[in-house]
């Protein structure tokens, strides 16, 4: 029967079966929608679960998301247990990330500056050759990185992974920044020239304080790049001492012994991820059209 | 003011640490693997290894039981897989939330996108626990459904099912952002117009719909297919490659240095996917570039 309306709907398009079928259709996209968020949160949901499970999780097959027994033990352990290294790794992942970020912002927005205002020989060649670059994965030099570090003896020390992540970051630091600066109006910089300001005045103090929010965006997606890195991280460091938050959380459930180390896992994992959550939703938008700014043109 | 001579190695004084960093963190490696894949270091050759032609070469692309040529076309089926159910589920999503009449929009929108927030390597290790043969929730669910647990993690067929839902799970709140703010650019009347032709929601969606969001959705097409290419995390944390039997090429390169500790082999197969890749980006600058001149 509904087949038939259906059918014939598009053409009596008036009174309440139009309001039927508006109904229907709104009705089931909530239901499509409703069940495609469930796919999204379940992961997260899920291990929101297991990590205040009480219950030995070997045991346990139920699928309640508030667990019968619940614990903060496992954040207590993965924290401050007598096993955990949680705080050494987060100071491990700070320092590299940080210096990663303050090494690259240095180097990079200086030069980013130059391509952007300048025109000087070698610029066209080296702008092509910073996007090939970007569509190189290091993981594939990751061997020669590694002979690299081995000869100088930095196996095992965070200078080796800031050494790595720098350069990988400083080409996505110029080529970000670049882009920036060029949406900055030249009037002002002109104007200052005229009055006689040098380069590095109007650098300085006409163009960083500009491109505050600009920088901080930049910097912000260095400092998580150096914060989620774990493939360089796992490969250079074999020293529990050295390990940084990702290394440490790999370990944790590469380890075995699933029905200890899963739980903190779990917990560790959502304190490392929920930070990062956070600011990825408070820059969403900026990450959105970063993303996208190449892309859309 | 300074003498023109002197204005003109600004610049320079600019770039020159960041290009100096550069070539040496970031260039003088690739040219380094490119070295030693022309030679034998190994386990047994670290520290003392020498030049040996193009045997490395002739090794990847002739023998290892065409280990490469599987590889290959793994990650190009991989690609291909993701991308058309990624690009399906995140065009149904979006066309779903720019429903006018939607309410809750933003907090759908925002629970949608969560899994782009949290962290690739956490979320292909918490994906690695659901998928668990005995403790993990999706056997749970399916032995509660009555059906036989499902070796997830350790058969090759399982092991690309599992990693082709993780890396969906992660990958469509990109491609629904893009969709969605390529359809909430679409001019309404357009669709008032066709209504009035009398035109069914079909017609609408091939004849305006696709046309119009078209010059949005295909470089975040491109993009992604080189994203996907390139993924490592989900394969590798999830099921480690299962010994070659469902490596995609980033994950094989660092397999054969690290697990079988034959570096020069790896290189020599990193710089083949390396000189791949850089032909597909150069032929994507090309067509872009040509795209734009038009």
């Amino acid at each position: 029967m509904e087949k038939v309306i259906y059918k014939n709907s598009y053409a009596v398009k008036t009174g309440p079966k139009r309001r039927t079928r508006k109904f229907i259709k709104l009705s089931l996209a909530y239901c499509v929608l409703a069940a495609f968020i469930v796919a999204a949160i379940l992961p997260i949901v899920w291990i929101f679960t297991t990590s205040i499970n009480a219950s030995n999780t070997l045991l346990t097959t139920s699928l309640d998301i508030i667990p019968e027994k619940m614990t903060l033990n496992h954040y207590k352990n993965i924290l401050f247990g007598p096993n955990s290294n949680f705080f050494l790794w987060l100071k491990n992942s700070i320092i590299v990330a940080g210096a990663t970020t303050g090494l690259s912002l240095m180097l990079g927005t200086t030069a980013a500056y130059a391509f952007s205002r300048f025109r000087f020989k070698g610029r066209k060649t080296l702008l092509n050759i910073f996007l090939l670059l970007n569509a190189f994965p290091n993981i594939l030099a990751i061997v020669a990185y590694y002979k690299i570090i081995t000869t100088l003896n930095l196996v095992n020390t965070l200078i080796g992974l800031v050494i790595v992540y720098t350069g990988g970051q400083l080409v996505f630091t110029i080529w970000n920044l670049k882009g920036y600066f060029d949406t900055l109006p030249y009037e002002i910089e002109e104007a200052a020239l005229i009055d006689g300001a040098s380069v590095l005045k109007i650098f300085t103090k006409i163009v960083l304080p500009l491109s505050r929010p600009a920088i901080a965006v930049t910097a912000m997606f260095s400092f998580m790049a150096g914060w989620n890195e774990y493939i360089f991280a796992m490969t250079f460091t074999t020293n529990k001492g050295i390990f940084t938050l990702p290394v440490g959380l790999w370990s944790l459930q590469n380890a075995g012994n699933y029905a200890q180390n899963w739980p903190l896992f779990a917990a560790g994992s959502l304190i490392v991820a929920v930070p990062v959550m956070i600011v990825f939703l408070l820059l969403q938008k900026s990450l959105i059209s970063g993303l996208t700014l190449g892309s859309t043109k | 003011m300074k003498s023109k001579a002197a204005r003109k190695l600004i610049p320079y004084f600019y770039t020159t640490p960041a290009m100096v960093v550069m070539f040496i963190l970031v260039i003088y490696p690739i040219f380094f693997s490119i070295y030693i894949s022309f030679t034998n270091m190994n386990m047994y050759h670290w520290k003392k290894y020498n030049l040996i032609g193009f045997d490395n070469y002739i090794r990847v692309l002739t023998s290892l039981d065409g280990e490469f040529y599987a590889v290959v076309l793994r990650t190009i089926i991989w690609t291909v897989i993701n991308l058309v159910i990624q690009v399906s589920i995140a065009m149904g999503l979006a066309l779903l939330l720019n429903i006018k009449e939607l309410k809750f929009k933003g907090i759908m929108r925002t629970l949608l996108i969560l899994p782009w927030a949290v962290p690739s390597y956490i979320s292909a290790l918490i994906w690695k626990g659901m998928f668990n043969h005995d403790f993990g929730i999706i056997n749970i669910l399916l032995s509660k459904l009555g059906l036989s647990k499902i070796p997830w993690l350790t058969s090759p067929v399982y092991g690309m099912a599992a990693s082709i839902i993780a890396n969906v799970w992660l990958a469509v709140p990109f491609m629904m952002i893009v969709c969605l703010g390529a359809l909430q650019s679409i001019d309404h009347t357009y669709y008032e117009a066709a209504d009035i032709d009398g035109a069914t929601g079909f017609h609408k969606f091939f004849y305006i719909t696709m046309p119009l969001i078209k010059p949005a959705l295909v470089p975040a097409v491109i993009l992604t297919s080189f994203v996907t290419f390139k993924q490592f995390d989900i394969i590798y944390l999830m099921t480690n490659g299962l010994g070659g039997k469902t490596d995609v090429v980033m994950t094989y390169a660092y397999n054969k240095a690290f697990t079988s500790s034959n570096y020069s082999l790896s290189s020599a197969f990193s710089v083949i996917i390396f000189f791949i890749l850089l032909g597909l980006t150069i032929l994507n600058m090309r067509l872009t570039k040509a795209d734009k001149e038009v």
